[in-house]
C-alpha cells in the first residue's frame, strides 16, 4: 500500500464519508422516533396486508410478524431501502471517482508516473474505501443507541445491533469488491456507475419479486440482498456466516478480477 | 551509454495501427527532441516508455529495464510530463507537490521550493482556479523537483510565454549539464532545433528521420529566391540539388540540397540582382515529411 495514496483517496472524498455516514446515523434515529410513534396495532394490520408482508419480508429475510419486538422494528433502520441507498451511492461514489475517475478525468497520467505500482494503487484505494465501513457501521449503530435513548425503548438490546452491522459491513465490502472491480475494467466513469447501479438493481428487483413469484428463488441466489437478513440475526442472536462467507467470496471474486485487469490494461491518453 | 532503446516497436489499437516498427535509442545526457505532427505517435511511444501503455510487438527499455513488465523501477528514475497535463482540480498547489513528493518517497521539497520560485508560481492556491499557464507550470514543478535521470516531457512549452519557455529551457539545459537525460516531445520546430542536440521524426507511426540536430538540418534544404530583371531564360540549365519552385515577373524560386560550392558557381554566372540564401532548419526537413503524408504518402 501507498500511504500518500491512502491519504489523498481519503482526503479526495471526505466530505461524501463524513456526510453519508451522518446521514445514514440520522435516518436510524428519524426511523426509530417514526415507528416509536406509531402503535404496535397499527404496524400488525399493516403487515396484515400480503403484498406489504411479502415487501418487508424480502427486504428483512425473514417474517417480521414473528419477530415484533423493538429490536426487530430497530433492525428495518437497518436494511431500509433508503440507507441502502445511502451506502451503496456512497460506495460507487469513492470507486469510481478513485481508479475510473483517474481515467476519465486524465489525472491517471500524473498518478501512474509516479513510482507506485498498479498493484499497490489499486489495494491503496481499496483499503481507503474500505476503511469508509466501519465508521459507517458505527454510525449506524450510534444512530440506534441515540434513538433508543431519545425514544426510551430501553427494550432494544443494542448487542443484537451491533451484530447487524457487522453483517452490514459484508454487504457493504461485497459492494466495494464489486464497485472497485467495475471501476478497474473501465474507461469511463459513467459506464462504470451505470454497470454498478444495474447489478444494484437486478439484485434488489429479482429480491423483491421473489417473494410475490416463486418461480424467481432459485435466482433469488444471485442477489445480494439474499446475503443480508437481519431479522435471521435477531432470531439467532448470531451473525449469519455462511451469508458473510458468501459476500466476501463474491467480493474478492470482484476485487481479484478488477486487479488482474487494473495490473494488465492500457491507459489511453483521454 | 543508452538510456532509451527502442526496437521495431509497434502498437496496434484492433485494425489502427499507432506504431509500426518504430527503432531509436536515447543516448544518457542528451536532449533529444521527438518531432512530429499531431497523431504521428509521439505520445503513443512516449505512453509505452512509460508502462501506461502495452507494446503490440517490438521491445522498449528503459535503463536497460523493459518498460512494461519493469515500469515500478524505470519510473523510481523518470519523471513525465503529459502533453495535457491534468491535475487534481481540488488540490492546491502545495498540496499537489506534497504528495507528488510523499508518493516519490520525499527529498523533493526543496527543490519544489527553488521551481516555484523560479516559474513563479502561487502554490497556495486551488488548482481550479488556475490559468493554462499556471497548469503547466506546476506539472512542470511536479515533473523536475525529484531531480530524475530521465525526464520524458510531452510538449512542455504549451501555455507557457516567451519568458516561462526561456526559463525551462535554461532548467533543462542544467539538467543535462548534470548528465541526466531529456526527452523531449514537440511539433513546435524552433524549440527542438533551439534545445535540443539530438532528434528523431516520426510521421504515420514511423520513425523517419534520427540524428544530431546538425547533420540533419545539413540534409535540410536551403531555400534559394533569385532576382533578375529580365527574367529568366526559360531552358536556364540548373545543376543537380536545385529544384524550381516558381518563376515569376524576374523573380524564380526553389530549394537547394547538398553542399553550396556548386550552388555558388553557378549562380555566379547568372548576372543577378538579387539573391538570397536561407539557411537549412529543421522546419523545412519536417515541412518536406508533413507535406508528404498530407498528400498521402504516409
Amino acid at each position: 500500500m501507498n500511504l500518500a495514496l491512502f491519504n489523498k483517496t481519503l482526503r479526495d472524498h471526505w466530505i461524501f464519508i463524513l456526510g453519508g455516514s451522518f446521514l445514514m446515523g440520522l435516518f436510524v434515529v428519524v426511523f426509530m422516533f417514526a415507528t416509536n410513534s406509531l402503535p404496535m396495532e397499527q404496524t400488525k394490520v399493516w403487515l396484515d396486508v400480503p403484498w406489504i408482508k411479502s415487501l418487508i419480508t424480502s427486504l428483512m429475510g425473514s417474517d417480521i410478524s414473528s419477530v415484533m419486538t423493538p429490536s426487530g422494528m430497530a433492525t428495518f433502520s437497518f436494511t431500509h431501502p433508503v440507507m441502502l441507498a445511502i451506502m451503496i451511492a456512497l460506495v460507487f461514489s469513492i470507486a469510481s471517482g478513485s481508479l475510473v475517475g483517474e481515467i476519465d478525468r486524465g489525472t491517471i497520467d500524473l498518478l501512474a508516473s509516479l513510482p507506485i505500482s498498479r498493484s499497490r494503487i489499486y489495494t491503496s484505494v481499496s483499503l481507503a474505501l474500505l476503511c469508509c465501513g466501519p465508521l459507517m457501521c458505527v454510525s449506524l449503530w450510534c444512530g440506534a443507541a441515540i434513538g433508543r435513548k431519545l425514544t426510551g425503548q430501553s427494550e432494544i438490546d443494542l448487542g443484537q445491533l451491533v451484530l447487524v452491522a457487522v453483517q452490514f459491513f459484508f454487504v457493504f465490502a461485497f459492494l466495494c469488491g464489486m464497485a472497485l472491480g467495475v471501476s478497474a475494467m473501465c474507461s469511463r466513469r459513467v459506464v462504470a456507475i451505470t454497470i454498478c447501479f444495474g447489478v444494484v438493481l437486478y439484485a434488489f428487483t429479482v429480491n423483491v419479486l421473489s417473494a410475490f413469484w416463486p418461480a424467481l428463488k432459485y435466482i433469488s441466489y444471485s442477489s445480494f440482498f439474499r446475503y443480508y437478513a437481519p431479522l435471521k440475526i435477531v432470531e439467532s442472536h448470531s451473525v449469519q456466516w455462511d451469508s458473510v462467507a458468501v459476500l466476501s467470496i463474491a467480493g474478492a471474486v470482484f476485487w481479484m478480477a478488477g486487479l488482474i485487469v487494473f495490473r494488465r490494461r492500457d491507459f489511453p491518453s483521454t | 551509454m543508452n538510456v532509451v532503446e527502442i526496437s521495431n516497436l509497434a502498437k496496434t489499437y484492433g485494425d489502427v495501427v499507432a506504431l509500426r516498427d518504430v527503432s531509436l535509442t536515447v543516448p544518457c545526457g542528451s536532449r533529444f527532441g521527438f518531432l512530429g505532427p499531431n497523431g504521428a505517435g509521439k505520445s503513443t511511444t512516449l505512453r509505452i516508455l512509460l508502462g501506461l501503455l502495452r507494446a503490440s510487438g517490438g521491445s522498449a527499455n528503459v535503463f536497460g529495464l523493459d518498460a512494461w513488465s519493469e515500469s515500478t523501477e524505470i519510473r523510481r528514475r523518470l519523471a513525465y510530463l503529459s502533453g495535457d497535463a491534468r491535475l487534481y482540480d481540488g488540490m492546491t498547489g502545495i498540496a499537489l507537490l506534497r504528495f507528488v513528493d510523499r508518493a516519490r518517497g520525499g527529498g523533493g521539497w526543496r527543490e519544489a521550493t527553488r521551481l516555484c520560485d523560479r516559474f513563479e508560481l502561487a502554490a497556495h492556491r486551488k488548482i481550479r482556479g488556475y490559468s493554462k499557464g499556471m497548469r503547466q507550470k506546476l506539472a512542470i514543478i511536479q515533473t523536475l523537483m525529484h531531480k530524475p535521470d530521465l525526464l520524458i516531457l510531452d510538449e512542455p512549452t504549451s501555455g507557457l510565454d516567451p519568458l516561462m519557455q526561456q526559463a525551462l529551457y535554461d532548467e533543462l539545459r542544467a539538467v543535462t549539464d548534470e548528465g541526466r537525460t531529456v526527452l523531449f516531445s514537440s511539433h513546435t520546430l524552433s524549440e527542438v532545433e533551439q534545445l535540443c542536440d539530438r532528434v528523431a521524426i516520426v510521421r504515420s507511426g514511423r520513425i523517419v528521420e534520427s540524428g544530431t540536430t546538425d547533420s540533419l538540418r545539413e540534409r535540410a534544404l536551403r531555400r534559394v529566391v533569385l532576382k533578375r530583371s529580365g527574367g529568366f531564360p526559360e531552358t536556364l540549365a540548373v545543376p543537380d540539388g536545385m529544384t524550381i519552385r516558381s518563376r515569376q515577373d524576374g523573380t524564380m524560386t526553389g530549394t537547394w540540397s547538398g553542399s553550396v560550392d556548386p550552388l555558388v558557381r553557378w549562380l555566379s554566372d547568372l548576372k543577378l540582382d538579387d539573391v538570397s540564401i536561407s539557411p537549412p532548419s529543421l522546419e523545412d526537413l519536417f515541412a518536406t515529411y508533413y507535406r508528404e503524408e498530407g498528400n498521402g504518402g504516409g
